[in-house]
């Protein structure tokens, strides 16, 4: 499907190109060096423990883009990263089609935009962040995906409004820490709404697709489950769709920014609903406000992350309970059988992991050139309950509570 | 003792911007068909890149007339805008403005180019064809 789009790219290329239009082509790219440290032994938090590490977020990003008439363009960008969880390899790969003024269509491998800055995430140079907060931004969602999408733009005298619709298909993996799940999703869509007004600007998204993840021991253990169900004539019926991995998922993102030549705030709200029991509803929130002094900024954030976990079906252990001593072996067997199956059903939804953790940042950007920043970041997190998805542990005594620093230098280039 | 001195500079250096005599600039055009502008039409031209009908010019970056004018109209620091910027292009959304090195260049180019709005400097001599828009004191 994928190269299916490229040779449909290749050919608007060729049909829509002006041959009286001279080709133009630039090239700019943007880059990060990123140096972090934790101040506990035996923790991991975002990929770095106590020893001063570069290799999490920096990273090189190198955009070309041809222009084949005013209103037709192709760009590339491809991303080198120090991170080898990350792929270095093409992220965005689209034709633009800019109609009119107020409207432009792109068609390609697209940047997903769940979030305010999820397009720039990794230009680090246009927010003040070094770590997008990430309560809310989930490093495992999906970044890119195949598809088209339509943006158009309202201006009036006192405001901008713009509308943002997409519709495409992601097929790849998706990481968190070590682990890499095969995902598939579908009718994936999304409606942003933008209103700036003044000094503020508003963003409300609404984001849905079809999400299939591969994960072999679920399915087994469902398999499992699904012929016990049929060998005792029992309903696991709710057992069974507690496993499921595929099925729709909804997202809902606002955000709020206000900017002005001495203070700043930056605000987003995420909840992420899949409709699966397996995986968590995940909300998160956070609250940047900071303060411009000519080319030096500082900041302080609070992020907030609040997963909720369906509970585990007791189908099962009822079915056990309701079992009369067995009489024979044949009976002990299937009893038996169906002790292990619960037993690894419960153990299976009680390793399930959560985020419920709250965070504290501290901040500050030197505009040192006109394309260069140098930024510093401390930030607090503190888990509100152990066996959390926040920190990678070896350590049983870990008190749940982390200080990171960053150090970051950006850099972008034409 | 010895700290009243480097805090009074840095405050100094702080408010140079405020302290500083009031600069006066010209927003300017060649073309008879844009009507006069207020201050939020003109920022929104100069943030709304390949949305806005009407095609702004600005000066490199550096040059103390951008600061100025990204200051009095845009109301955002340098450094914000340049941010600002590296996010529209890189998310494909738009380009930012022209960018000339002096007040030459871009009268040479306003004056060839309709559809286009600059700005100037207050004591710049302006060609007859040229139209004062709007005038900003800051």
């Amino acid at each position: 499907m994928w190269r299916c789009t490229q040779v449909l790219i290749a050919l608007n290329i060729c049909l829509f190109a002006n041959p009286l239009h001279s080709i133009e082509s630039s090239l700019s790219g943007y880059a990060r060096i990123i140096a972090g440290v934790i101040d506990d032994k035996n923790v991991s938090y975002l990929g770095y423990d106590n020893s001063l590490s570069f290799d999490q977020h920096s990273l090189v990003g190198l955009q070309g883009q041809l222009e084949f008439s005013s209103a037709l363009s192709a760009t590339v960008l491809a991303e080198a990263h120090s991170n080898s969880n990350e792929d270095s390899e093409v992220k965005w790969l689209y034709l633009k089609y800019q109609p009119t003024t107020s409207s432009f269509i792109k068609l390609g491998q697209l940047r997903t935009p769940f979030f305010s800055k999820s397009d720039v995430l990794n230009v680090g140079f246009s927010y003040p962040w070094i770590s997008p907060p990430t309560e809310v931004y989930i490093d495992y969602l999906m970044k890119n995906f195949q598809g088209i999408d339509f943006r158009y733009a309202y201006l009036q005298d006192n405001y901008s409004a713009y509308l943002e619709a997409y519709y495409g298909y992601f097929d790849g993996e998706v990481t968190k820490g070590d682990f890499s799940i095969d995902t598939e999703v579908t009718n994936l869509s999304g409606l942003i709404g933008e209103l700036k007004f003044g000094q503020f600007s508003w963003r409300a998204a609404y984001h849905l697709g079809d999400v299939s993840l591969m994960i072999a021991d679920l399915e087994t253990l469902s398999d499992n489950i699904t012929s016990m169900q049929t060998a005792l004539g029992a309903d696991f019926n709710d057992t069974i769709d507690s496993l499921h991995t595929c099925g729709r998922a909804e997202f809902y993102q606002i955000g709020l920014e206000y900017e002005s030549l001495n203070n700043f705030i930056i605000s987003e709200y995420t909840l992420v609903k899949p409709q699966q029991d397996f995986f968590p509803d995940m909300n998160g929130f956070y609250f940047t406000v900071g303060r411009h002094f000519n080319n030096l900024s500082a900041w302080l954030t609070y992020g907030n992350r609040q997963d909720s976990l369906e509970d585990a079906q007791t189908e099962i252990t009822e079915q056990i309970d309701n079992t009369p001593t067995p009489s024979s072996q044949e009976e002990a067997i299937s009893l038996a059988t169906l002790q292990g199956l619960d037993a690894g059903y419960q153990q299976v939804f009680a390793e399930r992991q959560k985020d419920n953790i709250r965070s504290w940042s501290l901040g500050l950007r030197w505009d040192f050139k006109t394309n260069t920043a140098l930024k510093m970041q401390l930030k607090q997190v503190k888990a509100k309950q152990p066996n959390n998805a926040t920190f990678a542990v070896e350590d049983s005594n870990f008190d749940q509570k982390t200080n990171i620093l960053l150090i970051g230098l950006e850099w972008v280039f034409e | 003792m010895n700290r009243p001195l480097p805090l009074l500079l840095t405050l100094g250096l702080l408010c140079q911007g405020t302290l500083a005599e009031p600069k006066t600039i010209h927003v300017i055009t060649n073309d008879k068909s844009i009507n006069a502008l207020n201050k939020k039409k003109i920022k929104q031209i100069y943030m709304a890149g390949d949305y806005s009908e009407i095609e702004p010019l600005t000066f490199a970056k550096g040059n103390q007339w951008r600061v100025v004018f990204n200051h009095a109209v845009i109301g955002l620091q340098e450094s914000r805008i340049n941010a600002y910027w590296a996010q529209m292009k890189f998310t494909g959304r738009a380009e930012p403005p022209l960018e000339f090195e002096n007040e030459q260049a871009i009268l040479g180019y306003l004056k060839n180019n309709p559809g286009c709005i600059a700005y100037v400097p207050a004591h710049i001599n302006l060609p007859p064809e040229i139209r004062v828009l709007y005038t900003i004191n800051y």
